[in-house]
C-alpha cells in the first residue's frame, strides 16, 4: 500500500516548513476512522478511536526512518471496522477538507495495510495502544 | 524506474535539515558516464553540471516543485550519459556519503524509460548542455 499525504504535509515535505520528523505532529493525533476517505485531504469520516501522539512525535531519523515516540493507550469511542488511519496535526479538527493542514493517511488492516492491527473490530470502551510507528522516506 | 534518494537526502527530508526544495540542498544537476544505482556510493565518469538557479526550485505547488533555470553546463570529457542527479554545493560525488544530500536517476533520451530525458546522452567535449522542465514530485 502506499500513503497518501495530504497537500501541505507535500508543499512542507518540499519546502522544509512541516517535515514529518520535525515538529510538525508533536502532540498530535493518530485517528482510526471505519471510512475510506478518498485522500488525505478530504474531510474526516467515521471516527473510531484517537490517540494523542508524544509531544515530541519522533526520533530522529535514521538510515531514512523515523519511529516515533511511546503514545498513551486510548479508549475506543466508537464501533465499527477500521479501515483509514491518519497522523494529524494537533491544530487539525479533521473536519473540513484542506489544503493547508499536514496529514498522512493509510489504510488499516491486519496485514497488508498501511497500518497493521491485531484486528480492525473495533468495539466502543475497549483499549487501544500503538507498540510501533515507522515511517520511511523512500529510496 | 524510480528516482533513488541518499541516506542524506531522505534523512534531511524527515527532520527538515535537506528540504528539497530549500534554497541551500541542491546546487548543480550532475551527468555521469557510469551507471550507478547506490547514491550513497561514490560517482565516477563526470562528465558535466548545470548550476541550479536562485533558488533552484519554485515554491511547491500540488506537491510538485519546478526548476527555475539553471546555468548551461560545459561538457568535460565526452562520454555517454548513463545516470543523472542533483548534488549539494558541499560535494562532487566523488568519495561515498551517507550524510549528503543526492537524488539520482537513470539517463535515456525520450520513450527510453529514464528519470532524467536528454535529446541525446552521447555527449561531446566542450559541448554545452542545458537543462529544461526539471520537476520534482511529492507523492
Amino acid at each position: 500500500m502506499a500513503l497518501s499525504h495530504s497537500t501541505a504535509q507535500k508543499n512542507g515535505t518540499l519546502a522544509g516548513t512541516s517535515a514529518v520528523g520535525g515538529t510538525t505532529y508533536n502532540g498530535g493525533f493518530v485517528k482510526f476512522y471505519s471510512a475510506s476517505m478518498a485522500n488525505a485531504d478530504a474531510a474526516e469520516s467515521g471516527g473510531l478511536a484517537t490517540l494523542t501522539i508524544n509531544a515530541t512525535a519522533f526520533g530522529a531519523p535514521s538510515a531514512g526512518s523515523i519511529t516515533a515516540n511511546s503514545m498513551a493507550t486510548a479508549t475506543i469511542a466508537a464501533t465499527g471496522t477500521a479501515a483509514t488511519a491518519r497522523i494529524v496535526a494537533v491544530s487539525d479538527t479533521g473536519a473540513a477538507v484542506t489544503t493547508t493542514q499536514p496529514r498522512i493517511q493509510g489504510t488499516v488492516g491486519t496485514s497488508g495495510a498501511d497500518f497493521i492491527v491485531s484486528s480492525t473490530s473495533f468495539v466502543s470502551g475497549g483499549q487501544i495502544s500503538i507498540t510501533s510507528l515507522v515511517y520511511n522516506h523512500p529510496a | 524506474v524510480a528516482i533513488k534518494h541518499s541516506t542524506g537526502a531522505r534523512n534531511g527530508a524527515l527532520s527538515g535539515t535537506y528540504p528539497v526544495g530549500a534554497p541551500a540542498t541542491y546546487y548543480g544537476f550532475v551527468l555521469w558516464s557510469v551507471a550507478t544505482t547506490d547514491p550513497d556510493a561514490a560517482f565516477g565518469g563526470w562528465l558535466v553540471t548545470c548550476v541550479l538557479g536562485s533558488p533552484p526550485f519554485s515554491p511547491p505547488v500540488g506537491g510538485v516543485l519546478t526548476a527555475n533555470p539553471a546555468s548551461s553546463g560545459v561538457v568535460q570529457s565526452t562520454g555517454t550519459a548513463q545516470t543523472g542527479g542533483l548534488f549539494s554545493g558541499a560535494e562532487n560525488g566523488s568519495a561515498p556519503s551517507t550524510t549528503y544530500p543526492r537524488i539520482i536517476g537513470t539517463v535515456s533520451t525520450a520513450g527510453g524509460g529514464g528519470d532524467f530525458i536528454l535529446s541525446s546522452t552521447s555527449l561531446v567535449q566542450n559541448g554545452q548542455i542545458s537543462l529544461t522542465g526539471l520537476t520534482y514530485t511529492h507523492t
